[in-house]
């Protein structure tokens, strides 16, 4: 996800998980600008209204997301967060998306194989390019189970280039910007 | 990439830039502090050149450019914060530039933009927003066109075969 990045390059990273202090840690050897969005934060994105507006949805999404019109995203590390959206929040979700990513954007985050949740819900920090540290939400939200062709078609602003299977019948999902 | 998930611990790595140095045991210096105390509410703007720790309420701004300020765990600040080196253990709604540091500690609150050469959250800090860590220069890097970390083919195949039955 980070090679090719040389240790002092000016990059732009959204976590959708809240601030934390690995990913924070690791991020200090570039000249990093880094976005937690902390999506589940938002009352309503995470129990949506049955009779809410996707306009309104939009703009809660935009607001928890809190990025600059102009901002251009290196990376985007999605985690479990498609899985915590409904198909209609995960489509808004790439629309709010869309304009700040690039071709070159990359984007990390976990798929299953089949359609079941994992055991844990997690957040999760990046400690060093091999390993993660995995950290119990403070809430299980519901867990959608999206497969990976739903998230194909629902996500469009970033494509799934690779899957790697992982023991649980996780996946874990490289996307790339398109 | 990642595949190795450690449980609910301590972080291992330590960043060097990040840690103390020598005769550095203590990011704030020994300047004379002001306290606004737990029943204290201001509404406006602080200036000055004392260090400051914030255990009441303020709504406005916080400008101490050569002094270090702490919101104490009692703090609830609204406001925007520039100083030196700035630590948080209570809560802050605002944009925060510390021209040295910032540190939001494990009881600490932030929903707000960072702007500082040194941040660190601890473990249990809850922070909503941006940071940057290098206030000094926007030049932007041209995003890479190398592909990701650096995989085996044996790991493409396997991600191939999960794509195919995952779809």
């Amino acid at each position: 996800m980070f090679a090719g990045f040389e240790e002092g390059d000016r990059i732009t990273v959204l976590d959708l998980g809240p601030g934390n202090a690995e990913t924070l840690r690791f991020l200090s050897r570039f000249r990093a600008r880094v976005y937690f969005a902390d999506l589940l934060d938002h009352p309503v994105l995470r129990e949506p209204p049955e009779d809410i507006d996707p306009g309104d949805l939009a703009t809660a999404l935009s607001q928890q997301l809190g990025l600059p019109g102009d901002t251009r995203l290196d990376v985007c590390l999605i985690w479990d967060y498609l899985h915590y959206l409904d198909l209609p929040l995960v489509e808004i979700l790439s629309s709010v998306l869309r304009p700040l990513l690039a071709k070159g954007t990359r984007g990390y985050g976990f798929g299953t194989l089949h359609g079941k949740p994992p055991q844990d819900s997690n957040h999760y920090g990046i400690t060093d390019l091999e390993t993660l540290a995995a950290h119990p939400l403070d809430t299980q939200p519901r867990y959608f189970a999206h497969s990976q062709q739903r998230l194909g078609e629902h996500f469009p602003a970033l494509q799934i280039a690779r899957a790697t299977l992982l023991r649980e019948g996780r996946l874990e999902l490289f996307f790339e910007g398109v | 990439m990642f595949d190795k998930r450690k449980g609910n611990t301590e972080p291992e790595v330590t960043n060097p830039a990040q840690a103390a140095s020598p005769g550095e045991s203590s990011s704030f210096n020994t300047r004379s502090t002001a306290m606004i105390g737990k029943t204290i509410v201001v509404k406006g703007n602080i200036t000055g050149d004392e260090n400051l720790v914030v255990e009441g309420s303020v709504d406005g701004t916080i400008d101490l450019p050569n002094n270090d300020l702490t919101v104490g765990e009692s703090g609830q600040v609204t406001a925007d914060l520039k100083a030196k080196v700035i630590k948080v253990d209570g809560q802050v709604t605002g944009d925060i530039q510390g021209a040295e540091k910032v540190v939001v500690s494990k009881s600490g609150r932030v929903q707000g933009n960072i702007t500082s050469p040194r941040v660190t959250l601890e473990d249990g800090a809850k922070f909503r927003g941006s940071i940057d860590m290098d206030p000094g220069d926007s030049r932007a890097t041209s995003t890479p066109t190398k592909s990701s970390a650096g995989r085996s083919g044996a790991d493409d195949s396997k991600a191939a075969a999960a794509k195919q039955e995952a779809s």
